[in-house]
Protein backbone atom coordinates (compact mmCIF):
# COMPACT_ATOMS: atom_id res chain seq x y z
CA UNK A 1 0.00 0.00 0.00
CA UNK A 2 1.46 3.72 -1.33
CA UNK A 3 -0.04 6.56 0.18
CA UNK A 4 -2.00 8.46 -2.34
CA UNK A 5 -1.36 12.27 -2.00
CA UNK A 6 -4.07 14.09 -3.85
CA UNK A 7 -3.01 17.93 -2.79
CA UNK A 8 -0.19 20.02 -2.99
CA UNK A 9 0.98 21.53 0.26
CA UNK A 10 0.69 24.81 0.87
CA UNK A 11 1.90 26.63 3.98
CA UNK A 12 0.53 24.93 7.04
CA UNK A 13 -1.29 27.36 9.11
CA UNK A 14 0.69 27.73 13.16
CA UNK A 15 -0.75 27.15 15.83
CA UNK A 16 -1.19 30.72 17.45
CA UNK A 17 -0.48 31.46 21.32
CA UNK A 18 -3.69 31.39 22.37
CA UNK A 19 -6.14 28.88 23.45
CA UNK A 20 -7.69 26.12 21.01
CA UNK A 21 -10.25 23.47 21.92
CA UNK A 22 -10.39 19.86 21.14
CA UNK A 23 -12.70 19.05 18.12
CA UNK A 24 -15.77 16.74 18.30
CA UNK A 25 -17.97 15.11 15.29
CA UNK A 26 -21.16 16.66 17.63
CA UNK A 27 -19.35 20.23 17.27
CA UNK A 28 -18.92 20.22 12.91
CA UNK A 29 -21.81 21.69 11.62
CA UNK A 30 -21.74 24.29 14.71
CA UNK A 31 -18.30 25.33 14.34
CA UNK A 32 -18.90 25.83 10.61
CA UNK A 33 -21.72 27.72 10.85
CA UNK A 34 -20.98 30.04 14.40
CA UNK A 35 -17.69 30.32 13.33
CA UNK A 36 -16.47 31.09 16.74
CA UNK A 37 -13.42 33.45 18.33
CA UNK A 38 -11.25 30.52 19.09
CA UNK A 39 -7.83 30.02 18.44
CA UNK A 40 -7.12 26.36 16.93
CA UNK A 41 -8.78 23.21 16.98
CA UNK A 42 -7.54 19.81 17.38
CA UNK A 43 -8.37 16.36 16.27
CA UNK A 44 -7.89 13.20 17.06
CA UNK A 45 -6.36 11.40 14.34
CA UNK A 46 -8.07 8.27 14.50
CA UNK A 47 -11.08 10.11 14.03
CA UNK A 48 -10.06 11.10 10.61
CA UNK A 49 -8.35 7.52 9.53
CA UNK A 50 -11.29 7.38 7.11
CA UNK A 51 -10.44 7.03 3.05
CA UNK A 52 -13.52 9.46 2.44
CA UNK A 53 -16.56 10.31 3.25
CA UNK A 54 -18.02 13.35 5.34
CA UNK A 55 -15.57 13.25 8.40
CA UNK A 56 -12.82 14.17 6.47
CA UNK A 57 -14.54 16.27 4.65
CA UNK A 58 -15.28 18.23 7.68
CA UNK A 59 -11.91 18.38 8.69
CA UNK A 60 -10.71 19.54 5.53
CA UNK A 61 -13.53 22.54 5.21
CA UNK A 62 -12.67 23.23 9.27
CA UNK A 63 -8.87 23.35 8.51
CA UNK A 64 -9.90 26.66 6.67
CA UNK A 65 -11.40 28.30 9.28
CA UNK A 66 -9.10 27.54 12.05
CA UNK A 67 -4.98 26.32 12.15
CA UNK A 68 -5.11 22.43 12.95
CA UNK A 69 -3.52 20.35 15.17
CA UNK A 70 -3.14 16.71 15.28
CA UNK A 71 -3.08 14.87 18.21
CA UNK A 72 -2.88 11.09 18.27
CA UNK A 73 -4.06 8.56 20.97
CA UNK A 74 -3.65 5.04 19.50
CA UNK A 75 -0.19 4.69 17.87
CA UNK A 76 1.29 2.70 20.89
CA UNK A 77 4.34 4.88 20.96
CA UNK A 78 6.25 2.48 23.88
CA UNK A 79 5.25 -0.72 22.83
CA UNK A 80 7.92 -2.82 22.40
CA UNK A 81 5.87 -4.30 19.11
CA UNK A 82 7.01 -2.93 15.92
CA UNK A 83 4.98 0.29 14.83
CA UNK A 84 2.01 -0.67 13.16
CA UNK A 85 2.53 0.37 9.51
CA UNK A 86 -0.98 0.53 8.75
CA UNK A 87 -1.48 3.14 11.71
CA UNK A 88 1.31 5.28 10.32
CA UNK A 89 0.33 5.15 6.86
CA UNK A 90 -2.97 6.55 7.77
CA UNK A 91 -1.25 9.13 10.07
CA UNK A 92 0.87 9.84 7.32
CA UNK A 93 -1.68 10.69 4.57
CA UNK A 94 -3.89 12.35 6.98
CA UNK A 95 -0.88 14.81 7.99
CA UNK A 96 -0.22 15.36 4.47
CA UNK A 97 -3.98 15.85 3.80
CA UNK A 98 -4.72 18.71 6.72
CA UNK A 99 -1.29 19.94 7.20
CA UNK A 100 -1.81 21.02 10.75
CA UNK A 101 0.34 23.10 12.68
CA UNK A 102 1.34 20.75 15.40
CA UNK A 103 1.26 16.74 15.23
CA UNK A 104 1.06 15.05 19.17
CA UNK A 105 1.15 11.51 20.28
CA UNK A 106 1.66 10.14 24.17
CA UNK A 107 4.23 8.76 26.44
CA UNK A 108 3.11 5.98 27.05
CA UNK A 109 2.48 2.19 25.30
CA UNK A 110 -1.36 0.19 24.59
CA UNK A 111 -0.26 -2.81 22.81
CA UNK A 112 1.77 -5.74 23.09
CA UNK A 113 1.58 -8.63 21.19
CA UNK A 114 -0.29 -7.18 18.57
CA UNK A 115 -3.78 -6.77 20.95
CA UNK A 116 -4.60 -3.49 22.33
CA UNK A 117 -5.82 -1.64 25.46
CA UNK A 118 -7.06 1.15 23.78
CA UNK A 119 -5.64 3.05 26.54
CA UNK A 120 -2.82 5.57 27.42
CA UNK A 121 -0.67 2.88 29.85
CA UNK A 122 2.13 4.20 32.22
CA UNK A 123 5.83 3.18 30.82
CA UNK A 124 8.09 1.93 34.10
CA UNK A 125 10.92 5.30 33.62
CA UNK A 126 13.98 3.68 33.23
CA UNK A 127 16.94 3.56 31.06
CA UNK A 128 16.09 0.41 28.66
CA UNK A 129 12.23 2.42 28.29
CA UNK A 130 14.20 5.59 27.56
CA UNK A 131 16.64 4.68 24.54
CA UNK A 132 13.15 2.32 23.31
CA UNK A 133 10.73 5.77 23.46
CA UNK A 134 13.97 8.03 21.75
CA UNK A 135 14.18 5.20 19.37
CA UNK A 136 10.28 5.12 18.28
CA UNK A 137 10.19 9.20 18.17
CA UNK A 138 13.19 8.97 15.73
CA UNK A 139 11.45 6.56 13.55
CA UNK A 140 8.09 8.73 13.70
CA UNK A 141 9.75 11.77 13.53
CA UNK A 142 11.94 10.44 10.20
CA UNK A 143 8.93 8.92 8.75
CA UNK A 144 6.50 12.21 9.03
CA UNK A 145 9.46 14.51 8.13
CA UNK A 146 8.56 16.87 11.41
CA UNK A 147 9.00 17.09 15.00
CA UNK A 148 5.99 15.52 17.20
CA UNK A 149 5.43 16.35 20.70
CA UNK A 150 4.64 14.17 23.16
CA UNK A 151 2.70 14.07 26.03
CA UNK A 152 2.46 13.08 29.26
CA UNK A 153 0.02 10.52 30.63
CA UNK A 154 -2.42 10.46 33.93
CA UNK A 155 -1.58 7.67 35.43
CA UNK A 156 -2.89 5.31 38.69
CA UNK A 157 0.04 3.23 39.00
CA UNK A 158 3.99 3.27 39.10
CA UNK A 159 6.18 0.35 38.44
CA UNK A 160 8.54 -0.83 40.92
CA UNK A 161 11.00 -0.64 38.25
CA UNK A 162 11.15 2.95 37.01
CA UNK A 163 14.73 4.28 37.75
CA UNK A 164 13.51 7.79 37.58
CA UNK A 165 10.48 9.97 37.85
CA UNK A 166 8.50 10.82 34.67
CA UNK A 167 9.37 14.23 34.60
CA UNK A 168 13.23 13.16 34.16
CA UNK A 169 12.40 10.90 31.88
CA UNK A 170 10.06 13.39 29.55
CA UNK A 171 12.75 15.96 29.72
CA UNK A 172 15.57 13.46 28.73
CA UNK A 173 13.43 12.23 26.09
CA UNK A 174 12.79 15.75 24.36
CA UNK A 175 16.02 16.77 24.70
CA UNK A 176 18.00 13.82 22.93
CA UNK A 177 15.06 12.72 20.48
CA UNK A 178 14.49 16.53 19.49
CA UNK A 179 10.65 16.31 19.79
CA UNK A 180 8.56 18.74 21.75
CA UNK A 181 6.39 18.38 24.96
CA UNK A 182 2.59 19.13 25.25
CA UNK A 183 2.43 19.41 28.62
CA UNK A 184 -0.96 18.40 30.48
CA UNK A 185 -1.39 19.86 33.18
CA UNK A 186 -4.48 18.40 34.21
CA UNK A 187 -2.29 14.98 34.07
CA UNK A 188 0.20 16.40 35.79
CA UNK A 189 -2.06 17.07 38.45
CA UNK A 190 -3.89 13.47 38.88
CA UNK A 191 -0.38 12.05 38.94
CA UNK A 192 0.70 13.87 41.26
CA UNK A 193 -2.49 13.46 43.17
CA UNK A 194 -2.67 9.43 42.95
CA UNK A 195 1.18 9.18 42.97
CA UNK A 196 1.96 12.15 45.94
CA UNK A 197 4.81 14.26 44.43
CA UNK A 198 5.01 17.82 43.92
CA UNK A 199 2.90 18.83 40.71
CA UNK A 200 5.04 21.86 40.43
CA UNK A 201 8.44 20.21 40.62
CA UNK A 202 7.49 18.37 37.67
CA UNK A 203 6.71 21.55 35.42
CA UNK A 204 9.43 23.60 37.20
CA UNK A 205 11.90 20.51 35.76
CA UNK A 206 10.34 20.09 32.22
CA UNK A 207 10.41 24.08 31.76
CA UNK A 208 13.90 24.39 30.62
CA UNK A 209 13.36 21.91 27.38
CA UNK A 210 10.73 23.91 26.20
CA UNK A 211 6.91 23.20 26.15
CA UNK A 212 5.08 23.83 22.76
CA UNK A 213 1.58 23.26 24.00
CA UNK A 214 -0.40 22.79 27.09
CA UNK A 215 -3.60 20.46 27.30
CA UNK A 216 -6.22 21.17 30.31
CA UNK A 217 -9.19 19.05 30.89
CA UNK A 218 -11.58 18.11 33.68
CA UNK A 219 -11.09 14.69 35.88
CA UNK A 220 -13.17 13.06 38.31
CA UNK A 221 -12.58 11.90 41.78
CA UNK A 222 -13.14 8.43 42.74
CA UNK A 223 -13.61 7.61 46.37
CA UNK A 224 -12.30 4.51 47.43
CA UNK A 225 -12.33 3.03 51.11
CA UNK A 226 -9.00 4.75 52.00
CA UNK A 227 -8.43 7.88 50.61
CA UNK A 228 -8.97 8.60 46.67
CA UNK A 229 -8.03 8.18 43.22
CA UNK A 230 -8.16 11.06 40.90
CA UNK A 231 -9.23 9.69 37.06
CA UNK A 232 -8.66 11.46 33.77
CA UNK A 233 -12.26 11.59 32.18
CA UNK A 234 -12.38 14.68 30.53
CA UNK A 235 -15.61 15.14 31.34
CA UNK A 236 -15.85 18.04 32.74
CA UNK A 237 -14.55 21.70 33.73
CA UNK A 238 -11.19 22.45 33.88
CA UNK A 239 -11.19 22.76 38.26
CA UNK A 240 -9.97 25.27 40.18
CA UNK A 241 -6.43 23.39 41.34
CA UNK A 242 -5.72 22.61 37.88
CA UNK A 243 -6.00 26.18 36.63
CA UNK A 244 -3.84 27.32 39.54
CA UNK A 245 -1.29 24.86 38.18
CA UNK A 246 -1.70 25.98 34.84
CA UNK A 247 -0.89 29.90 36.14
CA UNK A 248 2.14 28.49 37.60
CA UNK A 249 3.20 26.95 34.43
CA UNK A 250 2.96 30.23 32.07
CA UNK A 251 4.56 32.09 34.83
CA UNK A 252 7.63 29.62 34.12
CA UNK A 253 6.95 29.22 30.26
CA UNK A 254 5.41 32.02 29.15
CA UNK A 255 1.95 31.54 27.27
CA UNK A 256 1.94 28.69 25.23
CA UNK A 257 -0.57 27.21 22.94
CA UNK A 258 -3.30 26.26 25.08
CA UNK A 259 -6.06 23.51 24.35
CA UNK A 260 -9.55 22.76 26.22
CA UNK A 261 -10.06 18.86 25.88
CA UNK A 262 -13.58 17.77 26.71
CA UNK A 263 -14.37 13.80 25.10
CA UNK A 264 -17.14 12.76 27.12
CA UNK A 265 -20.26 14.06 28.13
CA UNK A 266 -19.09 16.49 25.83
CA UNK A 267 -20.74 19.86 26.16
CA UNK A 268 -22.63 22.53 23.54
CA UNK A 269 -20.28 24.68 22.11
CA UNK A 270 -20.44 27.77 23.80
CA UNK A 271 -19.46 25.85 27.34
CA UNK A 272 -16.24 24.95 25.38
CA UNK A 273 -15.19 28.21 23.52
CA UNK A 274 -16.20 29.96 27.45
CA UNK A 275 -13.60 27.13 29.30
CA UNK A 276 -11.24 28.39 26.42
CA UNK A 277 -11.79 32.06 26.94
CA UNK A 278 -10.72 31.25 30.87
CA UNK A 279 -6.99 30.13 29.19
CA UNK A 280 -6.74 33.09 27.25
CA UNK A 281 -7.45 35.65 30.15
CA UNK A 282 -5.19 34.04 31.79
CA UNK A 283 -2.41 34.30 29.24
CA UNK A 284 -3.41 37.79 28.43
CA UNK A 285 -2.82 38.35 32.35
CA UNK A 286 0.66 36.55 32.01
CA UNK A 287 1.30 39.16 29.06
CA UNK A 288 0.87 42.05 31.18
CA UNK A 289 2.65 41.30 33.73
CA UNK A 290 5.65 40.43 31.66
CA UNK A 291 5.15 43.69 29.68
CA UNK B 1 15.35 -7.44 36.15
CA UNK B 2 12.10 -7.73 34.18
CA UNK B 3 12.30 -6.66 30.74
CA UNK B 4 10.01 -3.92 28.85
CA UNK B 5 9.03 -6.42 26.95
CA UNK B 6 8.26 -8.59 30.03
CA UNK B 7 6.62 -5.75 31.74
CA UNK B 8 4.39 -5.27 29.01
CA UNK B 9 3.19 -8.88 28.05
CA UNK B 10 2.54 -9.38 31.97
CA UNK B 11 0.53 -6.21 32.26
CA UNK B 12 -1.58 -6.76 29.67
CA UNK B 13 -2.59 -10.15 29.95
CA UNK B 14 -3.35 -8.83 33.48
CA UNK B 15 -5.24 -6.03 32.35
CA UNK B 16 -7.37 -8.02 29.81
CA UNK B 17 -7.89 -10.99 31.40
CA UNK B 18 -8.22 -10.39 34.80
CA UNK B 19 -5.21 -12.18 36.77
CA UNK B 20 -3.21 -9.01 38.10
CA UNK B 21 -2.31 -10.91 41.08
CA UNK B 22 0.35 -11.88 38.59
CA UNK B 23 1.96 -8.44 38.20
CA UNK B 24 1.47 -7.12 41.37
CA UNK B 25 4.92 -7.52 42.92
CA UNK B 26 6.25 -5.18 39.33
CA UNK B 27 3.23 -2.20 40.88
CA UNK B 28 3.99 0.35 43.62
CA UNK B 29 1.39 -0.34 46.15
CA UNK B 30 1.01 3.14 48.29
CA UNK B 31 -2.55 3.95 49.52
CA UNK B 32 -4.03 1.48 47.09
CA UNK B 33 -3.47 -2.42 46.29
CA UNK B 34 -1.90 -2.80 43.09
CA UNK B 35 -4.35 -5.36 41.98
CA UNK B 36 -6.99 -2.15 42.52
CA UNK B 37 -4.89 0.14 40.04
CA UNK B 38 -4.70 -2.42 37.32
CA UNK B 39 -8.55 -3.12 37.85
CA UNK B 40 -8.68 0.55 37.15
CA UNK B 41 -6.56 -0.31 33.57
CA UNK B 42 -8.84 -3.06 32.94
CA UNK B 43 -11.96 -1.22 33.76
CA UNK B 44 -10.99 1.51 31.25
CA UNK B 45 -9.89 -1.09 28.59
CA UNK B 46 -13.37 -2.65 28.77
CA UNK B 47 -15.64 0.33 28.75
CA UNK B 48 -13.86 1.93 25.55
CA UNK B 49 -14.09 -1.36 24.11
CA UNK B 50 -18.20 -1.40 25.16
CA UNK B 51 -18.69 2.11 24.42
CA UNK B 52 -17.00 1.63 20.74
CA UNK B 53 -18.81 -1.42 19.80
CA UNK B 54 -22.49 -0.21 21.50
CA UNK B 55 -21.51 2.87 19.12
CA UNK B 56 -20.93 1.07 16.07
CA UNK B 57 -24.06 -1.15 16.67
CA UNK B 58 -26.74 0.84 18.20
CA UNK B 59 -29.56 -1.43 16.70
CA UNK B 60 -28.61 -4.82 17.63
CA UNK B 61 -28.08 -3.31 21.43
CA UNK B 62 -31.52 -1.63 20.54
CA UNK B 63 -32.93 -5.37 19.91
CA UNK B 64 -30.97 -7.10 22.40
CA UNK B 65 -31.29 -4.90 25.22
CA UNK B 66 -27.77 -3.13 26.92
CA UNK B 67 -27.73 -5.55 29.69
CA UNK B 68 -27.17 -8.14 27.06
CA UNK B 69 -25.29 -6.49 24.45
CA UNK B 70 -22.71 -5.80 27.21
CA UNK B 71 -22.27 -9.05 28.92
CA UNK B 72 -22.43 -10.26 24.63
CA UNK B 73 -19.66 -7.32 24.29
CA UNK B 74 -17.44 -8.38 26.99
CA UNK B 75 -17.09 -12.24 25.39
CA UNK B 76 -16.37 -10.71 22.15
CA UNK B 77 -13.73 -8.13 23.49
CA UNK B 78 -12.11 -11.40 25.19
CA UNK B 79 -12.50 -13.13 21.93
CA UNK B 80 -11.54 -10.91 19.39
CA UNK B 81 -9.49 -8.47 21.44
CA UNK B 82 -9.00 -5.19 19.64
CA UNK B 83 -5.80 -5.02 16.94
CA UNK B 84 -5.34 -1.80 16.30
CA UNK B 85 -5.12 1.16 17.39
CA UNK B 86 -8.29 2.63 16.18
CA UNK B 87 -11.08 1.72 18.03
CA UNK B 88 -13.29 2.21 14.92
CA UNK B 89 -11.97 -1.36 13.83
CA UNK B 90 -13.28 -3.59 16.69
CA UNK B 91 -16.56 -4.55 15.10
CA UNK B 92 -15.27 -6.13 12.12
CA UNK B 93 -16.13 -9.92 13.74
CA UNK B 94 -18.77 -9.24 15.73
CA UNK B 95 -21.48 -10.28 13.26
CA UNK B 96 -19.52 -13.36 12.48
CA UNK B 97 -19.38 -14.27 16.76
CA UNK B 98 -23.21 -13.48 17.02
CA UNK B 99 -23.28 -16.02 14.02
CA UNK B 100 -21.35 -18.48 16.44
CA UNK B 101 -23.38 -17.67 19.44
CA UNK B 102 -26.74 -17.45 18.53
CA UNK B 103 -26.97 -19.75 15.72
CA UNK B 104 -30.18 -21.75 16.28
CA UNK B 105 -31.56 -19.35 18.58
CA UNK B 106 -34.72 -16.91 17.85
CA UNK B 107 -32.54 -14.07 17.98
CA UNK B 108 -30.51 -15.45 14.93
CA UNK B 109 -31.30 -12.79 13.10
CA UNK B 110 -28.63 -10.53 15.28
CA UNK B 111 -25.86 -11.16 13.48
CA UNK B 112 -27.30 -9.93 9.87
CA UNK B 113 -28.43 -6.94 11.96
CA UNK B 114 -24.76 -6.77 13.02
CA UNK B 115 -23.70 -7.56 9.58
CA UNK B 116 -25.93 -4.45 8.32
CA UNK B 117 -24.57 -2.04 10.93
CA UNK B 118 -20.76 -3.09 9.84
CA UNK B 119 -21.57 -2.92 6.31
CA UNK B 120 -22.87 1.31 7.06
CA UNK B 121 -19.97 1.77 8.89
CA UNK B 122 -17.54 0.64 6.19
CA UNK B 123 -19.41 2.82 3.84
CA UNK B 124 -19.33 5.56 6.25
CA UNK B 125 -15.61 5.66 6.01
CA UNK B 126 -14.64 4.27 2.55
CA UNK B 127 -12.91 5.79 0.04
CA UNK B 128 -14.74 8.73 -2.42
CA UNK B 129 -14.92 7.54 -6.12
CA UNK B 130 -15.81 10.29 -9.24
CA UNK B 131 -18.91 9.04 -10.70
CA UNK B 132 -18.73 7.07 -14.07
CA UNK B 133 -19.00 8.06 -17.63
CA UNK B 134 -21.47 6.17 -18.85
CA UNK B 135 -20.31 7.81 -22.39
CA UNK B 136 -17.28 5.73 -22.27
CA UNK B 137 -18.68 2.53 -23.01
CA UNK B 138 -19.69 3.63 -26.33
CA UNK B 139 -16.12 2.93 -27.04
CA UNK B 140 -16.68 -0.62 -26.55
CA UNK B 141 -17.45 -2.91 -29.58
CA UNK B 142 -20.07 -5.64 -28.47
CA UNK B 143 -18.36 -8.56 -28.75
CA UNK B 144 -16.51 -7.28 -26.02
CA UNK B 145 -19.49 -6.52 -23.95
CA UNK B 146 -19.13 -10.23 -22.34
CA UNK B 147 -15.71 -9.55 -21.11
CA UNK B 148 -16.51 -6.23 -19.83
CA UNK B 149 -15.77 -5.59 -15.92
CA UNK B 150 -17.36 -3.14 -14.14
CA UNK B 151 -15.55 -1.41 -10.71
CA UNK B 152 -18.12 -0.93 -7.93
CA UNK B 153 -18.29 2.12 -5.89
CA UNK B 154 -15.78 1.73 -2.93
CA UNK B 155 -18.58 3.01 -0.47
CA UNK B 156 -21.17 0.37 -1.55
CA UNK B 157 -21.47 -3.19 0.94
CA UNK B 158 -24.49 -6.03 0.00
CA UNK B 159 -25.95 -7.73 2.38
CA UNK B 160 -28.24 -10.93 2.27
CA UNK B 161 -30.17 -11.91 5.12
CA UNK B 162 -32.79 -14.48 5.16
CA UNK B 163 -34.49 -12.22 7.72
CA UNK B 164 -36.28 -8.46 6.84
CA UNK B 165 -32.96 -7.19 8.26
CA UNK B 166 -33.33 -3.37 6.08
CA UNK B 167 -36.76 -3.17 7.97
CA UNK B 168 -35.76 -4.28 11.72
CA UNK B 169 -33.07 -1.92 10.78
CA UNK B 170 -35.36 1.26 9.80
CA UNK B 171 -37.89 0.32 12.80
CA UNK B 172 -35.10 0.54 15.10
CA UNK B 173 -33.49 4.21 13.97
CA UNK B 174 -33.97 6.84 16.75
CA UNK B 175 -36.22 8.86 14.77
CA UNK B 176 -38.88 5.68 13.63
CA UNK B 177 -42.65 5.50 14.15
CA UNK B 178 -43.14 2.49 16.40
CA UNK B 179 -43.62 -0.67 14.40
CA UNK B 180 -43.54 -4.25 14.53
CA UNK B 181 -41.75 -6.38 12.19
CA UNK B 182 -42.37 -10.06 11.54
CA UNK B 183 -39.69 -11.56 11.51
CA UNK B 184 -41.23 -14.02 8.77
CA UNK B 185 -41.49 -11.20 6.38
CA UNK B 186 -38.82 -12.42 4.11
CA UNK B 187 -35.63 -12.28 3.00
CA UNK B 188 -33.85 -8.90 2.12
CA UNK B 189 -30.95 -8.02 -0.33
CA UNK B 190 -29.71 -4.57 1.13
CA UNK B 191 -27.59 -2.55 -1.10
CA UNK B 192 -25.58 0.33 1.21
CA UNK B 193 -24.36 3.39 -0.36
CA UNK B 194 -23.14 6.39 0.38
CA UNK B 195 -24.54 9.18 -1.38
CA UNK B 196 -23.24 13.18 -1.23
CA UNK B 197 -24.58 13.82 2.07
CA UNK B 198 -26.26 10.53 3.19
CA UNK B 199 -26.05 6.80 3.48
CA UNK B 200 -28.51 5.29 1.62
CA UNK B 201 -30.13 1.68 2.28
CA UNK B 202 -32.40 0.15 0.14
CA UNK B 203 -33.76 -3.52 -0.97
CA UNK B 204 -32.08 -4.98 -4.39
CA UNK B 205 -34.29 -7.63 -6.14
CA UNK B 206 -32.37 -10.49 -6.55
CA UNK B 207 -30.75 -10.48 -10.12
CA UNK B 208 -29.85 -6.65 -9.65
CA UNK B 209 -28.02 -8.42 -6.04
CA UNK B 210 -26.40 -10.94 -7.56
CA UNK B 211 -24.89 -8.95 -10.64
CA UNK B 212 -23.55 -6.39 -8.54
CA UNK B 213 -22.13 -9.17 -6.11
CA UNK B 214 -20.66 -10.67 -9.23
CA UNK B 215 -19.13 -7.40 -10.01
CA UNK B 216 -17.80 -7.17 -6.59
CA UNK B 217 -15.95 -10.12 -6.73
CA UNK B 218 -14.43 -9.00 -10.42
CA UNK B 219 -16.40 -11.44 -12.44
CA UNK B 220 -16.94 -9.94 -16.31
CA UNK B 221 -20.34 -9.07 -17.53
CA UNK B 222 -20.69 -12.27 -18.99
CA UNK B 223 -19.98 -14.23 -15.56
CA UNK B 224 -22.01 -11.61 -13.58
CA UNK B 225 -25.19 -12.25 -16.31
CA UNK B 226 -25.46 -15.83 -15.74
CA UNK B 227 -24.89 -15.44 -11.89
CA UNK B 228 -28.00 -13.10 -12.34
CA UNK B 229 -29.81 -15.51 -14.88
CA UNK B 230 -29.40 -18.41 -12.00
CA UNK B 231 -31.39 -16.09 -9.79
CA UNK B 232 -34.11 -15.05 -11.73
CA UNK B 233 -34.23 -17.01 -15.03
CA UNK B 234 -37.12 -14.43 -16.63
CA UNK B 235 -35.13 -11.30 -15.89
CA UNK B 236 -34.26 -9.39 -18.68
CA UNK B 237 -30.44 -8.55 -17.65
CA UNK B 238 -30.03 -5.67 -20.08
CA UNK B 239 -32.73 -4.04 -18.19
CA UNK B 240 -30.92 -5.01 -14.35
CA UNK B 241 -27.77 -3.77 -15.82
CA UNK B 242 -29.61 -0.53 -16.90
CA UNK B 243 -30.60 -0.57 -13.08
CA UNK B 244 -27.41 -0.92 -11.78
CA UNK B 245 -25.46 1.90 -13.66
CA UNK B 246 -28.72 3.87 -12.81
CA UNK B 247 -28.30 3.33 -9.27
CA UNK B 248 -24.98 4.73 -9.79
CA UNK B 249 -23.04 1.92 -7.65
CA UNK B 250 -20.65 1.35 -10.63
CA UNK B 251 -17.65 3.68 -10.67
CA UNK B 252 -15.16 2.38 -13.58
CA UNK B 253 -14.91 -0.56 -16.49
CA UNK B 254 -12.15 -2.02 -18.26
CA UNK B 255 -11.99 -5.01 -21.02
CA UNK B 256 -10.99 -8.19 -19.49
CA UNK B 257 -8.15 -9.82 -21.95
CA UNK B 258 -8.73 -13.06 -22.62
CA UNK B 259 -5.65 -15.21 -21.23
Amino acid sequence: MSPSLPRAVPAQRPIPVRSGIGLRARHHDDLLRERPDIGWLEAHSENYFADGGAQIDYLLKLRELYPLSLHGVGLSLGSTDPLDREHLWRLKRLVHLSEPGLVSEHLCWGSVNGTFANDLLPLPYTEEALRHMIRRVGEIQDLLGRQILIENVSSYLEFECSEMSEWEFLAALAFESNCGVLLDVNNIYVSSRNHGFDARKFISHVAPVGVSEIHLAGHTVKPLERGEILIDTHSAPVCDAVWELYEFAIERLGPVPTLIEWDAEIPALDVLVAEAARADVRMERRRDIAA
Amino acid sequence: MTSLRELQVAFLDGTLHGYPAQISSLITAGELAPEARVAIYANNAREGFLQALAATFPVVERLAGQDWFRQTARQYMSRHPSRSGNLHCIGERFAEFLDDELRDTEYAYFADVARLEWGYQEVLVAADHPSFDLAALSSVSPDGYDSLVFRVHPALRLVESRYPVLAIWKANQPQAVQTSVSLDAGAARVLIIRREDHVELRELDAPAFELLAAFMRGATLGEAFELAADADETADLAIVLGRVVKLQALVDFEIRQST
